[in-house]
């Protein structure tokens, strides 16, 4: 989109502040807006970060205090700690790789998925990234978590230990809206190593949810769930 | 694929060698920032153990096609930092001495003369309203009210100086 050119140096202010990260929160919304119309001023928003890189290149450099390495062991190693997460970090660094352009072949099954995947790690990448824990509604393993990002359509499930289905039944992912209304949003069966990763869209943003969970239902996918959830969180 | 990255997919993995060694290759990187922003020996301590830790556990946020991870440490670390001055607002937060490229006898991180000099080139109410905002956390509308300068003023100081800036970063990788 072209401007005319007193409007394009005003954009261009907003572009050189955002760059340092001091624009107002109204006015990032509208440089976004604006951002997804105008290649210029993506690229001219994209040379201002370069150049605020290099100021936080231009610091003087000093020596850290020697006890820091200390402590900080000391820090991480207090409590045992295992959370999906740590696993989830894993693979989203590898896709992190993949999108970075290098070659990286740990395995295949994940460069199979490459395309959700990605999904998957830049809705989790994002600043503004809301987790939800899913845990066991009765007395099974499962666990997971539903990460999803104001303004992105795109969220992220990650369950791991859901129970064997029976034959003919699927995992079903519901949503459900704060007036109640609820939205299949998914299906899938068991998973190798129990695992599952999928993306998921819903109809309407995700502000308007107030659950999500997971049911075993017959394969025919009812619109409402026929059984008690497995796993649940609350937005 | 660097090192750096290498050691970033053992840190999500949970491997604490990894996190060991990358810490002591990026230490003084992220104490420094903490420190340059903060002016507090303590606090800039304590950001820098909250950014590793941070690291620890998310390792996996880092995306090589955004930068290096030099510059991605460098923006955690000033980010950190600058929340801490928000929370404790006692601290002290003194422009003049988080000015940038002004200091002629320290070792900076990246000693880059040319661009040193551009920066110290600019006129001195640019680098102002640019060192506030970058490191010291305010926002434009906030540099204005503390300046007492009207907020247009502001917004062309940092244009002009990012565009001053821009050119010569162009000029000088275009010379390499
Ligand atoms: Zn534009």
């Amino acid at each position: 989109m072209k401007h005319t050119p007193a409007n394009h140096e005003e954009w261009e202010n907003l572009i050189a502040i955002a760059a340092l990260e001091g624009l107002e929160p109204a006015e990032s919304a509208a440089l976004e807006r604006h951002l997804a119309t105008c290649a210029d001023c993506r690229q001219a928003l994209a040379d201002y970060r370069h150049v605020a890189a290099q100021l936080d290149q231009m610091i003087p450099l000093v020596t850290a205090p020697a006890h820091l390495e200390q402590r900080l062991l000391g820090q991480i190693r207090r409590p045992a700690r295992r959370s999906p997460l740590r696993w989830l970090a894993a693979v989203a660094t590898v896709v992190a790789l993949l999108l970075g352009g290098y070659s990286w072949n740990l395995r295949g099954e994940l460069q199979r998925q490459t395309s959700a995947l990605a999904e998957l790690q830049r809705s989790l990448a994002g600043p503004n990234a809301r987790l939800i824990p899913l845990s066991a509604t009765s007395n099974v393993a499962a666990r997971g978590q539903f990460t999803w990002t104001p303004g992105q359509a795109v969220a992220s499930l990650v369950v791991e230990g859901l129970p064997l289905l029976e034959p003919g039944h699927v995992y079903q992912l519901w949503l459900v809206r704060k007036d109640g209304t609820i939205d299949p949003a998914g299906t899938f069966s068991q998973a190798a190593e129990g695992e599952i990763r999928a993306t998921v869209r819903a109809p309407v943003g995700w502000s308007n949810y107030a659950n999500v969970g997971i049911s075993a239902e017959p394969a025919s996918a009812p619109k409402q769930p026929s059984s008690t959830g497995i796993v649940q969180g609350d937005f | 694929m660097s090192g750096d990255v290498h050691l970033l997919i053992r840190i999500a993995s949970g491997d604490e060698t990894a996190l060991v060694e990358f810490h002591r290759q990026y230490v003084n990187l992220v104490f420094s920032m903490a420190l340059h922003v903060l002016h507090d020996h303590a606090t800039a301590e304590e950001v820098t153990q909250d950014v590793f830790l941070t690291l620890w556990r998310r390792a996996a946020l880092y995306d090589p096609a955004r930068g290096s991870v030099k510059s991605w440490l460098l923006t955690i670390a000033r980010r950190r930092a600058i929340d801490y001055h928000r929370r404790q607002a006692h601290l002290p937060l003194r422009m003049d001495e988080i000015a940038v490229g002004q200091q002629p006898n320290v070792q900076l991180i990246l000693p880059d003369l040319d661009l040193r000099d551009a920066v110290a080139a600019l006129p001195g109410d640019q680098q102002e309203c640019v060192t506030m905002v970058y490191f010291g956390g305010l926002t434009h509308t906030e540099v204005a009210e503390r300046l007492h300068v009207p907020l247009g003023t502001v917004k062309s100081r940092i244009r002009l100086a990012l565009r001053r800036l821009r050119q010569t970063i162009t000029v000088f990788s275009e010379d390499t």
